[in-house]
């Protein structure tokens, strides 16, 4: 059962030392991280939607590329970006999308046949390696600009820039207050589980652990419900009036709307030249 | 049953965000008018939750691990509608800051996870305790059915969304309704639902045992 408390604990410290890392990095000298907020999420959201939308594997590559290079400029060393992205982009895409590959999903032109049974095969086309393609450049385009707005901007900076975006100031409200108590129950969660670990000796069953996780769960409800009015007072003395207040000033650089300006522009020409499939004039 | 980028069309993304939007703005006023200034505080513990939930690994029998959503189980202790917030939260940090789901398949993610599971889940439950009768051990049962109902019914909802991408906007998710349903249902009949059925009515039971009055305040408010 270890296995599975091992599991557990290591998806909590993972979170604990990812919130470190992106910390780490937002706080570096470098381009992304010099733009002001707002205009960041804006800007690579663009090209978000705009990697949504891209068919053709020259253009995600185009936008692969980008995303590099905007993390090579924002002092994000690549031998770290490029795990963090195809770590989970061959691994689980990659595995969901195999079957696609075979003629019995995407028929097309055969190149080569895995198995054979009287006038019944299984063979690989080549219309399904390119739509497993496509797909799996997407992911890998659209994650590494997801990616990097985590890992170029700090949390307070991220919750102020969606209140200055005219998010709903109650979502604004619980998801700046929500992240301490993630890692104030992650840190409870941990404990309990470390001080289980210590106490095991030898296997145990399945169900040994699903007996055991339950009440850690519940005591997460519980610990957070008892947890909730002191919070609550803590609040009201420390002047909450239910309206987040901001000490940065809200002008933004040239920088920052040269950053937008650009993003949103390059967004917007790859989307015209999907739509009218122009891509390969422009992409030798 | 998280979807990240790139697996659903931009019609289908930008479909279900006009779909949630409704949905999010009712909970927002729900949550408001239940729980007053407290909303927020009470609001970032469930979301915090709720992530939380997201995060343990249960072992199932084919030998690899599965995870709740946690849905039904906070629908049960604060209302469906205060789940959406929750859950919808916790998705967006998930998607923003830990890169698990998309951003533009958020609005499909929050219409599964945080709409579809949490109030098919608390609707069921409140059915079967109906059915049931109020005996602690029928309210474990009843929870265990809403939660297994629910996460089955979110993820044949993903399914339906990933299954309609090839013959809506082809060129994304390559597998039509004939493959996307019976996978993702037998994989969540068969491990994902099995887990939250059990784990939600064990929660339930623990927190029954040790502190009745949080299920005692949850019933009554939602009718």
């Amino acid at each position: 059962m270890s296995k599975f408390i091992d599991k557990t604990l290591s998806n909590a410290i993972g979170y604990i030392q990812q919130s470190i890392y992106s910390e780490k990095y937002a706080k570096r000298n470098g381009l992304l991280q010099g733009i002001d907020g707002r205009a960041k999420i804006i800007a690579l959201l663009f090209l978000i939607i705009s990697a949504v939308y891209a068919k053709t594997i020259d253009m995600l590559l185009f936008f692969i590329v980008l995303s590099m290079i905007l993390a090579a400029a924002s002092k994000i060393p690549l031998s770290f970006f490029i795990p963090r992205v195809w770590f989970f982009v061959p691994l689980f895409t990659g595995i969901i999308v195999l079957p696609a590959t075979l003629n019995v999903v995407t028929p097309g032109k055969e190149i080569f046949t895995l198995m054979a049974i009287k006038s019944w095969h299984l063979s690989v086309t080549k219309e399904g390696i390119h739509a497993a393609a496509i797909l799996i450049a997407r992911v890998a385009a659209t994650s590494s600009f997801a990616i990097l707005i985590t890992l170029t901007t700090r949390w307070n900076d991220a919750v102020e820039s969606m209140h200055d975006l005219k998010f709903p100031k109650v979502f604004v409200l619980v998801l700046s207050m929500s992240y301490r108590y993630i890692f104030l129950l992650l840190d409870m969660v941990k404990n309990m589980l470390l001080s289980r670990k210590s106490r095991v000796m030898g296997k145990e069953k399945s169900m040994g652990s699903w007996k055991l996780y339950s009440p850690i769960i519940a005591s997460l409800f519980m610990k957070a419900f008892s947890l909730n009015g002191k919070v609550y007072h803590a609040m009201l003395a420390r002047g909450f009036g239910n309206e987040p207040q901001s000490m940065k000033k809200k002008s933004i650089s040239i920088k920052s709307v040269l950053f937008l300006l650009l993003c949103t522009s390059l967004a917007i020409a790859m989307l015209i030249c999907e739509r009218q499939e122009v891509v390969q004039c422009l992409l030798p | 049953m998280h979807i990240p980028d790139g697996y659903l069309g931009p019609l289908t993304c930008g479909v279900m965000y006009l779909v949630m939007i409704p949905i999010w703005w009712m909970a927002a006023k729900a949550a408001r008018e239940k729980l007053g200034d407290k909303s927020v505080p009470v609001l970032a513990m469930l979301t915090a939750i709720s992530f939380l939930v997201m995060m343990f690994n249960w072992p199932v029998p084919d030998g690899t691990t599965a995870h709740m959503v946690g849905g039904t189980l906070i629908a049960i202790l604060l209302g469906p509608w205060a789940a959406v917030i929750g859950v919808t939260i916790a998705l967006v940090i998930q998607a923003f800051f830990f890169g698990d789901g998309g951003i533009t398949a958020l609005g499909a993610n929050s219409f599964n996870m945080a709409f579809v599971l949490p109030f098919v889940g608390y609707y069921v439950y409140r059915g079967m305790r109906k059915i049931l009768g109020d005996k602690p051990s029928s309210e474990m049962l009843a929870a265990g059915i809403g939660a297994y109902v629910g996460i089955n019914v979110a993820a044949i909802a993903a399914a339906i969304e990933f299954g309609i991408q090839p013959y809506i906007s082809p060129g994304y998710c390559p597998y039509g309704l004939n493959l996307a349903i019976p996978a993702m249902a037998f994989a969540h009949l068969t491990t994902a639902g099995p887990v939250a059925a059990v784990v939600t009515a064990l929660v339930v039971g623990y927190i029954r045992k040790n502190r009745p009055d949080l299920l005692a305040e949850a019933a009554p408010a939602e009718g």
